[in-house]
């Protein structure tokens, strides 16, 4: 097992009278296997967000506990790392440096070749030494993906990555991150409000309720890819599409 | 750099034209009200020869080497304490007080101690202008600080970035924009301060030239030498755009 959330509880105190403490978690679990594809869809304001921070260690479950790669999540780590949906490179540095960031970190003087590579894995190496200012919202995600992949981090976070492109751009960025995972096999958690995105990224979705925050159903989506044609068409796609808004319905 | 447009060429053209004609209709007389050309033959008369055994250069040089000195001092000390200001609460807790009380105070309010405690040579007027430059620095580098992106922060935490590395490689460049800030309105604040420096028994230098030459009405080398302080000013302005371009090219696309 990659990662076991087991039975945590979190909650938001309320900033003032109107908002009252707010029950995010109440005995919530979730375990996802090595290697796994997981998409966890939720309505806004369900906490998926929240449950990603935790597992990032941004934050702390007020009770039960997080076991990632055998061990208690404690704090924020490299082998866990979080695609955020702004890609949040830093403009005083090149695409390269950008990618190269992390290495950087744990020495002065690094080995340049897995960084140039994860460029060429993802299309860039021509933009290496570019501002990233003067890439794309799509090329700028690719390299916020590059930077977190070069660490060879044993599970890829993703914060709803692709929610700010374009449904073009989105589409040609869900098949790259599909094929990429087909060859590396990262474990992946992937946040997201989409239906179709869900669905056609991850092997699992699980779909996720608010008020407290909890798992209304699974579904099993490894047959669907986002590359296939015709998703309309597929009766599999079609059913699956329609129980995962019949469960996201059932939400009072 | 950009070329002037025509339209400030034109709005100084027609200035000047303007200067001259108030001047040559004898309302004010020339002594109080100096024409163009008068300014002109003042400029050159202490370009050349100078006055009360000071030329326009070595007037220039002195000023430019106290604002330059106390500046670059200003930057390196405001920058450095709004750093530690921010990191250290307990520094925090000392510093600002005195910050937010010496804020408001005109720093000519402190001629007189600074005269006393350090005498009248080059020490006091250097000391003027960078204690009234510093609290600029320091209250831009807080801000830059306090308004680094949390997520880049987050992202370097998640990448393994200790404390010190956070520091150096995220929140220190993110807040270049605002130290620039700071030393774009710190080198306004320095050349005015200049002036009530060098009121403090000056024999040289820009300052003492507008104070020396108005006790004599010679009003023309006060309007040189205001002009000279103007275009130095302006210049030294340029000067730190351009390094903000050359070293946050990233500034606007943020």
């Amino acid at each position: 097992m990659a990662l076991r959330v087991d039975r945590i509880f979190k909650t938001f105190d309320g900033d003032d009278a109107k908002r009252a403490t707010h029950q995010v978690f109440d005995e919530f679990s979730l375990d996802i296997a090595d290697g796994e594809f997981v998409a966890v869809l939720g309505p806004s304001g369900c906490g998926k967000t929240t449950l990603l921070r935790m597992i990032a260690g941004f934050e702390r479950p007020d009770a039960g506990r997080i076991i990632f790669d055998g061990g208690d999540v404690t704090g924020p780590a490299s082998d866990r790392v979080v695609v955020f949906q702004q890609p949040g490179l830093f403009p005083w540095l090149d695409v390269r440096h950008n990618v190269a960031f992390g290495l950087q970190l744990r020495r002065r003087r690094i080995d340049w070749a897995p960084v140039d590579e994860i460029l060429s894995t993802v299309g860039l190496s021509d933009f290496a030494g570019h501002a990233p200012y003067e890439l794309s919202g799509g090329m700028q995600q690719r390299v916020a993906l590059a930077r977190s992949l070069v660490m060879r981090p044993k599970m890829l976070l993703m914060d709803e990555p692709f929610a700010a492109l374009d449904a073009h751009l989105r589409h040609a960025m869900q098949i790259f991150l599909r094929e990429l995972w087909q060859d590396i096999r990262t474990t992946v958690l992937f946040i997201t409000h989409d239906v179709d995105e869900a669905i056609v990224l991850a092997e699992r979705v699980v779909v996720l309720g608010s008020n407290p925050g909890r798992i209304l159903g699974e579904l099993d989506a490894r047959d669907i890819h986002p590359s296939s044609t015709d998703l309309l068409d597929n009766p599999e796609y079609r059913r699956l599409r329609h129980r995962a808004v019949e469960l996201l319905g059932e939400e009072p | 750099m950009r070329r002037i447009p025509l339209r400030y060429v034109a709005v100084l053209a027609a200035s000047l034209v303007a200067w001259q004609a108030i001047a040559a209709s004898h309302v004010f007389p020339s002594f109080t009200f100096p024409s163009p050309a008068n300014t002109y033959d003042a400029f050159l008369q202490t370009l050349h020869h100078g006055y009360q055994g000071s030329t326009l250069l070595a007037d220039l040089a002195i000023s430019l080497e106290r604002v330059s000195i106390a500046y670059v001092g200003a930057v390196v000390i405001g920058v450095v304490l709004g750093f530690a200001m921010t990191q250290s609460r307990v520094v925090f807790t000392v510093v600002d007080p005195y910050l937010q009380f010496l804020r408001p105070i005109p720093p000519l309010a402190y001629i007189p101690l600074f005269v006393v405690w350090f005498g009248i040579g080059e020490m006091p007027k250097v000391l003027l202008i960078l204690v009234s430059t510093v609290p600029v620095i320091v209250i831009n580098t807080i801000n830059g600080v306090r308004s680094t992106p949390n997520y880049r922060i987050e992202l370097a935490r998640n990448l393994g970035a200790n404390r010190r590395q956070i520091l150096i490689r995220v929140i220190f460049p993110s807040s270049l924009p605002d130290i620039f800030t700071g030393m774009k309105v710190a080198i306004g604040v320095a050349w005015s301060t200049l002036v009530a420096a060098e009121l403090i028994a000056a024999s040289r230098g820009l300052g003492w030239l507008i104070e020396q030459a108005g006790t004599e009405l010679q009003t023309g080398i006060v309007v040189t030498g205001i002009i000279v302080i103007g275009v130095l000013g302006y210049l030294m302005d340029v000067g730190i755009r351009l390094l903000e371009r050359l070293v946050i090219p990233w500034r606007d696309y943020v």
